[in-house]
């Protein structure tokens, strides 16, 4: 009886350390976004600050004006707030494209591929896309360069939108053929013998069963397309680039305003942290499919 | 039904399931095959935008012994080898033993898988941030935290000094990567059937002889596949590295992504780029062999 107190007890500590070792990070960058920048260039951190909270990086960042030098700020760029709404604006253009071409490719071709037996290689075919993920993006990025180039994309954000979807088509069509398979064949062969086309016992029969596939497929596009870096980096600047590169400047520059990064950092993580949240069951779903065999 | 009839219904059938997969695979040669084919016909050929009138000429492994001959690409495969395997392990060893705890029985399970799934979603760029804040030298909060508890007096300077840097980077790369691993692993160790474990307890075998014997061996597959997934996530770490330390100080945190892009995006030599690129996909792939070699011992099923 009391061995298994004391093991509860270890058990709750060790999840209070996981939960401060992925949570502290989190909540020294809040605290920071809240602060005046007289606050945080100090030389110990208080969680309390002196001159209070203020919403003022916040405002900066999204409703525009100035920031006062006397509250500790010796740089600030009236108008920022117009770029970062922009690449926000560019960043879910990308991702919401990204979403829909993506469930429309991969939901065909993970359909013929789970479904359709007549199809030469279907199985080599299968592993030879998954395989792709083996390689590098770096390897891709030079060439890929001068194509988009060459046909006149480069710089625009068609030049990430088409990219991302055939880096991510491989593992959407491993999901989603998984989940056909999953589908006993009876479902659609009633339905053929009833008249109804391939097409439509695929659209009306099949797809509204998978849901859960189609979600985790979006989730999984939007949260890589909102995040990407590596290709807007290379591919894009501003006015035609996306949120990422505009908080790798804020990174980067070189008069950093301490509060008004760890801003950025705070919005940057609240579509993911939401999403994490809300599509927990699908995302694990998802995650453990193919790691996990059962 | 008459032979005829059946081939004209697989035909249509192929032609509809080709038709289906068209976009994807012209999708998937077109931004992908293509360019790794023709990444390597330029790693053969001088390509320099600097000097567009040598553009195209053969220059047969030149660029190749061009880079395996450059110190900097020395440093940078050594600094990719620590940098990877540090992280890949010491991400295994932190997440096996948070799947362990999460996997027993407590309440509110359903919140810290949740909590966990946060670090993995959030942009590499994002992650960049967090850790600048924290490793920040004069202001960042765990210089902060360790002066107001006493135990420093000068700031350590976390991301400028050549020794430490490299586990700054590493130790904000595993915060990102344990999480993903962390759940895997437990999804694996909640299929070992606990009639299994409880078989062996009563045959004597202690907590540690029930993990190594019993457990192990049954998610021996998710641990091969986890590890391989963060190999060749690590061997192509390029957010976190451009946007925490830009490679620096000097060159110690800069790994194979990064010189590649330098090389080719910076000082305009995409030839030497690409060799070098092919030089990484060559590393990645033995290494994968090797970890299939090694571990995978087919299946996963209890032996």
């Amino acid at each position: 009886m009391k061995k298994s107190v004391i093991s509860k007890i270890l058990v709750y500590l060790c999840v209070i350390v996981i939960v401060l070792y992925v949570l502290l990070p989190f909540i020294f960058l809040v605290i920071t976004s809240l602060k005046q920048e007289r606050d945080v260039i100090v030389r110990s951190f208080t969680f309390f600050p002196p001159h209070g909270f203020d919403t003022l990086n916040w405002r900066y960042l999204f409703l525009g004006g100035s920031l006062p030098p006397e509250w500790g700020y010796q740089w600030s760029t009236p108008g920022v707030h117009i770029a970062v709404w922009n690449t926000i604006i560019n960043s879910l253009i990308v991702a919401v494209s990204c979403v829909i071409l993506n469930l429309v490719i991969s939901g065909l071709g993970g359909y013929a591929l789970a479904r359709i037996k007549y199809i030469p290689g279907r199985n080599s075919a299968f592993m030879f896309l998954l395989a792709t993920k083996m390689l590098p993006t770096a390897a891709i990025i030079i060439p890929l360069y001068l194509l988009l180039k060459q046909i006149g994309i480069i710089n625009t954000l068609l030049a990430l939108i088409i990219p991302y979807v055939a880096v991510q088509t491989p593992i959407s069509i491993w999901i989603l053929r998984g989940f056909f398979e999953s589908l006993p064949p009876e479902l659609e062969e009633a339905a053929w013998i009833d008249g109804a086309s391939r097409m439509q016992t695929l659209l009306r029969i099949m797809l509204p069963i998978i849901v859960p596939g189609l979600g985790a497929v979006a989730v999984y596009s939007f949260l890589g397309a909102w995040g990407e870096f590596f290709f807007a980096v290379t591919f894009t600047s501003y006015p035609n680039t996306t949120f990422p590169v505009t908080i790798s400047q804020f990174a980067l520059e070189d008069n950093m305003v301490y509060s008004v990064l760890c801003t950025v950092g705070t919005f940057s993580v609240i579509p993911s942290i939401i999403i994490a949240i809300l599509f927990q069951k699908l995302l694990i779903q998802g995650l453990t499919a193919g790691a996990v065999k059962r | 039904m008459p032979r005829k009839r059946e081939n004209a219904l697989i035909k249509s059938e192929r032609r509809f399931g080709l038709a289906l997969v068209t976009p994807s695979f012209f999708l998937v040669f077109s931004i992908i095959i293509f360019p790794i084919l023709f990444s390597l016909y330029i790693s053969f050929h001088s390509w320099n935008w600097k000097r567009p009138q040598t553009i195209g000429r053969f220059i047969g492994l030149t660029n190749y012994i061009n880079a395996i001959t450059n110190k900097f690409f020395v440093d940078s495969l050594r600094t990719t080898f620590i940098f990877a395997f540090s992280t890949v392990f010491l991400t295994f060893i932190m997440a096996m033993a948070i799947a362990l705890v999460l996997n027993t029985d407590f309440r509110g399970r359903g919140v810290v898988r949740s909590i966990l799934l946060i670090p993995w979603a959030i942009p590499a760029v994002s992650n960049a941030v967090l850790w600048q804040w924290a490793f920040d030298a004069d202001y960042g909060w765990i210089n902060g935290i360790l002066r107001s508890l006493h135990l420093i007096s000068e700031p350590i300077q976390w991301l400028s000094r050549g020794d430490l840097a490299l586990g700054c980077v590493i130790f904000a790369s595993v915060w990102k990567g344990v999480p993903f691993t962390a759940i895997v692993l437990l999804a694996a160790l909640q299929t070992v059937p606990k009639a299994l474990t409880e078989a062996a307890r009563i045959d004597g075998a202690g907590r540690w002889g029930v993990f190594k014997n019993v457990t192990l061996p049954w998610i021996s597959t998710s641990i091969l596949v986890v590890n391989i997934l963060n190999t060749v996530w690590t061997f192509q770490s390029f957010a976190l590295i451009y946007n925490l330390t830009q490679g620096g100080p000097g060159t110690a945190t800069q790994v194979l992504p990064y010189f590649i892009w330098i090389e080719a995006f910076r000082w305009m030599d995409a030839g030497l780029g690409s060799a070098t690129a092919f030089v990484l996909m060559a590393i990645i792939f033995v290494l994968t062999a090797v970890y299939f070699k090694l571990f995978y011992r087919g299946g996963g099923e209890y032996r």
